[in-house]
């Protein structure tokens, strides 16, 4: 059952197969007409989801939440404290409709925070519950679309579990991981096998994403070089002077990981996303801040996507999804950026 | 579940020294964990995470050395955590977890002859490596200390650093900012032309030109300096006119953290992580890294 045909009105039955053994999550539009990942129902139907263009908001919250209790304290009456870790939500979880750029986004944040000296306990316990469903892209999903700039491609299979080919009507499926493959024994019922037609479009997909084709926007090689000698370019002052600090490109990247910890009213310690372009992000108590001019902080942004994070985690911090340029109210743009500088 | 690095051992504050006072006082707490059966090893010059439960958790350096068996921290009044923290009691309890860092690279150290220079609370962490070397003196050379404050009240560790000094362990020099009376004023305009007399113990004038004064002389040593970022820059220039390599100088540096290990991603100089590839660097280390700072 490595390689599979799903029917595409056959869509809603799979994600009720998935359904019993895991928590499914799919894109599915919001009433603000956004479409963002959301928990389905126990019976999902197919009206509910949106399969076809690249969600407005990455699949990483589900993984790393946006809030969540780390742990709690309590004091006793003598003024004794006891310390409990929080749980993380440790239910099996099946990300369903995941675009490639967002896959690599997830192997990236599991670079960070299960690489190096150090493991994230409560990430850690959250992704190896979870399995990746993409689907891989014919060409850019919109004009703000970079992936091959990054490392990735309309049908890398880089951090899935399965992929799904969109070949008209179905979706030509092939397990990727031991665990997607084990995934698929679920949807036995519900999948079928490709025709030779069918076998023949999947490949169309795959050898149109490697040639890059009907990408418009582009980092180039040359230019994330460059870096190394444009850090005390004034050219970053020239960006910074449009940007709002309002941390919106942070909030939607895929791989934006950084956070605060801080302790509530009730006896809770809670991680929150935090963002680097915000004003007290790394303002010591002394009042003294190493980045404190919106330059500053968004040339840290960008360094650490195309610079530290190679040298630190052999990978882009970029995955090339361009959220952050459609999303930005300032009309920031970080392949612009990276490639004008001087 | 994975070891959890962000849950704090819970320890209990068994003493409290009050080192100076004022706005921006400096207090020594040293503390035992409640666990009876938790043991922590340290190098000088690693931190932990203290947390004060309700007030968040901040980073400090261990300033007790590995040597004495006790862990204390030696924390300034600033914000937040530091304020509650300076209201606490003996019997208060603590969360502290790490220890986290590289400490300082002590063995590779022996042999040499040792300048430990330090300005304001930047002797917390020259404490701890300090009182190491000493409690270990015979594989090392000879010991400075020179150690400067905005004033003589604004010296920490006075009864300790007095033993040290009296028994012979160290030479030290101290130096404040605005003159008193018994405390040599040295000339900061021009740091060659100030005489240095080796009886002097107690000087009014920047670290940097006690540096200059002394003739540090690098021939088998080398030299351990924290302090605000202005005393650090100076006292490298002053080593450096006095022939010290940049592989000589060792310093300690610190930036905002949330994590300790590695993840929240705000302690970054450049591509370096302050928590997990420091805080203790070379000079050649410092200068390599983008001028992120």
């Amino acid at each position: 059952m490595s390689k599979s045909i799903l029917r595409k009105d056959k869509v809603a039955e799979a994600l009720s197969a998935l359904g019993k053994q895991s928590v499914v999550y799919a894109p599915v539009k919001n009433k603000r007409g956004i479409v963002e990942y959301r928990e389905l129902g126990k019976s999902a139907s197919a009206a509910e989801i949106e399969l076809d263009g690249k969600p407005d908001t990455p699949p990483k919250a589900i993984i790393f939440p946006q809030t969540e209790v780390l742990l709690t304290y309590r004091k006793d009456k003598d003024g004794k404290f006891e310390v409990t870790p929080a749980r993380p939500d440790e239910r099996e979880k099946v990300i369903f409709g995941v675009r490639p750029c967002d896959a690599i986004g997830i192997a990236v944040m599991d670079k960070v925070f299960c690489g190096g000296k150090f493991t994230d306990p409560y990430y850690k316990a959250r992704r190896e519950k979870v399995t990746i469903f993409s689907i891989a892209c014919d060409g850019p999903m919109d004009s703000y679309c970079f992936c091959p700039s990054t490392g990735g491609s309309p049908a890398a299979t880089e951090g899935s579990d399965v992929m799904m080919y969109d070949v008209g009507d179905s979706y030509y499926v092939e397990g990727v991981t031991e665990k997607g493959k084990k995934a698929l024994e679920a949807l036995k019922g519900q999948l079928g096998k490709p025709s030779p037609e069918q076998e023949g479009r999947k490949e169309a997909i795959v050898e149109k994403a490697k040639s890059g084709e009907g990408f418009t926007r582009k980092i180039s090689a040359e230019s994330i070089a460059k870096l190394d000698n444009s850090f005390d370019s004034k050219y970053w002052d020239d960006v910074a002077r449009r940007c709002l600090s309002c941390g919106a490109c942070t909030y939607y990247c895929p791989t934006c990981h950084c956070f605060d910890i801080n302790d509530e009213k009730g006896g809770e310690r809670v991680r929150t996303w935090d963002s680097c372009q915000f004003g007290i992000f790394t303002m010591h108590t002394s009042g003294h801040n190493p980045r404190a001019v919106r330059a500053q902080k968004l040339r840290n942004r960008y360094y650490h996507k195309f610079k530290y994070s190679k040298d630190n985690i052999g990978r882009y911090l970029c995955v090339g999804c361009g959220r952050c340029i459609a999303l930005c109210p300032a009309s920031l743009d970080i392949t612009k950026a990276i490639s004008e500088v001087k | 579940m994975t070891k959890n690095d962000y849950l704090p051992q819970i320890a209990e504050i068994v003493s409290i020294t009050q080192e100076t006072t004022g706005e921006r006082a400096v207090k020594t707490f040293r503390v035992a964990f409640k666990d009876k059966n938790y043991k922590m090893e340290w190098r000088a010059g690693q931190t932990c995470m203290v947390s004060v439960f309700g007030k968040g958790e901040s980073m400090f350096a261990i300033s007790s050395s590995p040597t004495k068996g006790y862990i204390e921290f030696s924390v300034q009044r600033m914000g937040r955590v530091t304020e509650r923290l300076h209201q606490m009691q003996v019997g208060d309890e603590l969360g502290i977890r790490g220890p986290y860092g590289n400490g300082f690279p002590v063995e590779q150290w022996k042999g040499k002859n040792i300048y430990f220079i330090a300005g304001g609370v930047g002797m917390a962490p020259v404490r701890a490596v300090m009182n190491y070397v000493v409690d270990n003196k015979k594989d090392y050379g000879e010991l400075h200390l020179l150690y400067g404050a905005r004033s003589s009240r604004d010296l920490s560790y006075k009864a300790e650093i007095d033993a040290l000094e009296q028994g012979g362990a160290i030479d030290v020099r101290r130096t404040i900012d605005v003159a008193e009376p018994g405390w040599l004023p040295v000339d900061n305009a021009n740091p060659d032309n100030t005489k240095f007399d080796p009886s002097t113990r107690k000087f009014t004038g920047f670290v940097a030109t006690i540096v200059t004064a002394m003739k540090c002389n690098p021939e088998n040593a080398l030299a351990v300096i924290c302090g605000p970022p202005i005393m650090i820059k100076t006292c490298i220039g002053s080593l450096a006119k006095l022939g010290w390599k940049d592989e000589q100088i060792y310093t300690t540096l610190e930036n905002k953290m949330k994590c300790g290990i590695g993840k929240c991603g705000r302690c970054n100089i450049g591509g370096v992580y302050v928590c997990v590839d420091g805080p203790v660097f070379t000079y050649a280390q410092v200068k390599k890294m983008l001028p992120d700072q």
